[in-house]
């Protein structure tokens, strides 16, 4: 039946509907079960119908605060905490996360850091550091971590942090750690005193804390490691004890082996859950650590550190965002085997200054694995600048041919926009929505006039219309337009051109 | 026209033309089962809901048939447009269908409507659990939803410390 219930048959039904009231009863009622008397049955609802009233109620802070109700109510708000939080890992958004873009204070409990630091507690001279907790949603700061220059070797977790935790497991309670999500940092990478000796005395330090406190780790979902540097040992410490972990970020993470160890052959532990990776700005002995332990099991990865990491097969890969100085169409025909037989979302981004010639923009795309739905290629080819070359390029013939949504660069000339039309486009025969990427050429504010920030959805017309109004395309608007329009005749079954 | 017997958890037994019942995810499924098990197309399906009392089930009931005539909700309407859509649907008749109730009863029509798959009635019944909750101390919200707290010793006191992690002290 047609829910839209608008249709000339439904209408002439109407008016013989009824509702009877219980007519003729075939077994006689028996008294109604003691909770459904109308009394109030919180505990009874489902924990998914709890959690969609609960999750309306309104922010972090506010959310907390029902954490006191009861343990259900905890369990619960913890449970919507958790969940928008791991959607940083789960939802597909191929951009290069900024840090403006995702304002980390907002999204995690964190242990320390020193550039959040009032300027009082910055000063060297006193000898003292105090890394503080960052609030969520609020940057307000609270100590945790205390370090005494060298002088001082007692340097450690000060107790109040302690005092957060629970010394013993109460099921009851449930995750004594809000959302289940946790960024650790330590920012000794700018406090360059600190021997570093010192450093992997704290990550021991940290990794004994989680050895501890490990009934309370156990529940986490997300950890973000970040600005720290651990031994190979250390970190497989701390995730041993992380046996719920689903994601985990090493960002500005260095992984060192200390000469006097024998743990080159540190094995991190399995983690079957485990499966989504963030691992940004990371040493490439952290990077291959990791990967060599998960690469099988990972669903979406994002990495800026890939060069040796694509040889291992990917068996269940869905999501891979690449940040990266390097060409990748090389990197991708490495070994005969696809290494990403599941890949369907792929983002690459090619930092600024790295421009690609023609050929190697066609090779990048010939090597895409032929699973892809969804394409994001932040590159921007080089252009010939005289337009009899221009005419001259070509590419190959191979098409990649589930692509529904494709990211490319934007146009900026008519020539431009016709080399699209003619050489990329009939690659993608399914492609339903070309996003034209503006952020590189700096033209995004030019177009929208607004924020970076802001994605918008337009129709070609409107494409269109942003196009001239905002003079990008001064000369030969009108060839422009054209290109644009011709683009549908090229890929039938596209719906929408979006600038990004 | 179509009829199915809708039978409430205490037994009482609703007649309802099966157009109307279909609004409802759940019922349009048990309708359509029904059909493909039966050999008799004329035959009027019998569906038992074990978990609903008659007086909530007619309050469902009451209420698809208000609405009989809206256009089904988009599932992720809420994410997409950034609205409500409680406040889409929320006409004076649901103001005047919810005002007699206490709480106990819209807990059970929630209940109901997620049970029954019937996102309209959901929403706005959640809506005004919401609208109780808003602004109300821990303890008010304990009072309202007739709740004892389970924590015992300094098990509250604990999960206060917890809270600082993340909140502004």
């Amino acid at each position: 039946m047609d829910l839209n219930g608008t249709s000339k048959e439904v209408e002439e039904e109407v008016s013989q509907h009824y509702v009877s009231p219980p007519v003729t009863p075939e077994i006689a009622p028996t008294p109604p079960p003691p909770h459904l008397s109308g009394e109030t049955c919180w505990d009874n609802l489902p924990p998914e119908v709890q959690e969609m009233v609960v999750e309306k109620l309104g922010d972090k802070p506010k959310l907390l605060r029902y954490r006191l109700v009861s343990s259900s109510w905890k369990k619960t708000v913890d449970m919507i905490l958790e969940r928008q939080f791991l959607s940083v890992w789960t939802e597909w958004e191929p951009f290069e996360q900024y840090p403006y873009k995702m304002n980390m204070h907002d999204y995690y409990d964190y242990i320390c850091g020193y550039d959040e630091l009032e300027d009082d507690d910055r000063n060297p001279t006193t000898g003292v550091i105090l890394a503080r907790a960052i609030i969520a949603g609020v940057p307000r700061l609270r100590p945790i971590w205390s370090h005494f220059a060298e002088h001082d070797r007692k340097a450690n977790l000060i107790p109040s942090f302690d005092h957060h935790l629970p010394a013993v497991h109460n099921p009851k309670l449930g995750s004594p750690i809000p959302s289940n999500c946790l960024r650790i940092r330590f920012n000794d990478k700018i406090w360059p005193e600190i021997k570093r000796f010192e450093r992997s005395r704290r990550a021991k330090t940290l990794a004994d804390f989680v050895v501890k406190y490990d009934h309370c780790f156990s529940y986490l979902r997300a950890l973000l490691l970040t600005d720290i540097e651990i031994s190979p040992s250390n970190l497989a410490t701390i995730l041993g004890k992380l046996t719920n972990l689903r994601a985990l970020t090493l960002e500005d993470t260095l992984l060192h082996v200390e000469p006097e160890t024998q743990e080159e052959n540190a094995v991190l532990p399995l983690h079957s859950n485990l499966s989504h990776l963030r691992i940004i700005s990371t040493n490439s002995s952290a990077s291959q650590l990791i990967l060599k332990a998960y690469h099988e099991q990972v669903i979406s990865l994002e990495t800026n550190c890939w060069v040796p990491l694509f040889s291992k097969p990917y068996g269940n890969l869905k999501r891979l965002k690449l940040i990266t100085n390097l060409k990748p169409d090389a990197q991708f025909r490495q070994g005969e085997e696809n290494p990403f037989p599941a890949l369907k979302y792929l983002s690459i981004i090619i930092h600024e200054g790295h421009v690609f010639e023609w050929d190697e923009l066609s090779r990048t795309i010939d090597a895409c694995p032929r699973t892809l739905i969804n394409l994001y290629l932040d590159i921007e080819p080089r252009w010939e600048t005289e337009e009899d070359k221009i005419r001259q390029l070509a590419m190959s013939q191979v098409t990649i041919p589930n692509v529904k949504t494709l990211g490319i660069f934007l146009p900026t000339i008519p020539q431009h926009a016709e080399c699209l039309r003619r050489l990329i486009l009939p690659k993608f025969p399914s492609v339903q929505q070309i996003n034209l990427i503006s952020g590189s050429w700096g033209c995004r504010s030019a177009i929208h006039g607004k924020s970076e920030n802001e994605t918008e959805v337009y129709d070609r017309e409107e494409v269109i219309r942003r196009l001239n109004a905002a003079k990008i395309v001064a000369k030969n608007v009108e060839r422009m337009v054209l290109e644009l329009q011709f683009y549908a005749t090229v890929c039938p079954k596209l719906e929408y051109i979006v600038i990004i | 026209m179509a009829l199915v017997r809708v039978i409430s958890s205490d037994g009482a037994a609703f007649l309802v033309s099966q157009r109307l019942a279909k609004r409802s995810g759940k019922l349009k499924t048990e309708i359509e089962t029904f059909r493909k098990s039966s050999d008799n197309s004329e035959a009027q399906p019998e569906i038992r809901i074990v978990t609903i009392r008659a007086e909530i089930l007619r309050l469902v009931l009451q209420w698809l048939q208000q609405h009989q005539n809206d256009p089904v909700l988009p599932a992720n309407q809420n994410e997409q447009d950034g609205r409500g859509d409680a406040e889409m649907g929320q006409s004076q008749w649901d103001r005047d269908f919810l005002a007699p109730m206490d709480l106990g009863i819209v807990m059970e029509l929630i209940l109901a409507a997620n049970h029954l798959e019937v996102k309209g009635l959901l929403d706005i019944t959640c809506k005004l659990v919401e609208s109780k909750i808003t602004g109300r101390t821990v303890d008010e919200i304990r009072t309202a939803f007739k709740l004892k707290s389970d924590f015992k010793g300094n098990e509250e006191e604990q999960t206060r410390l917890e809270n600082r992690w993340c909140v502004e002290n």
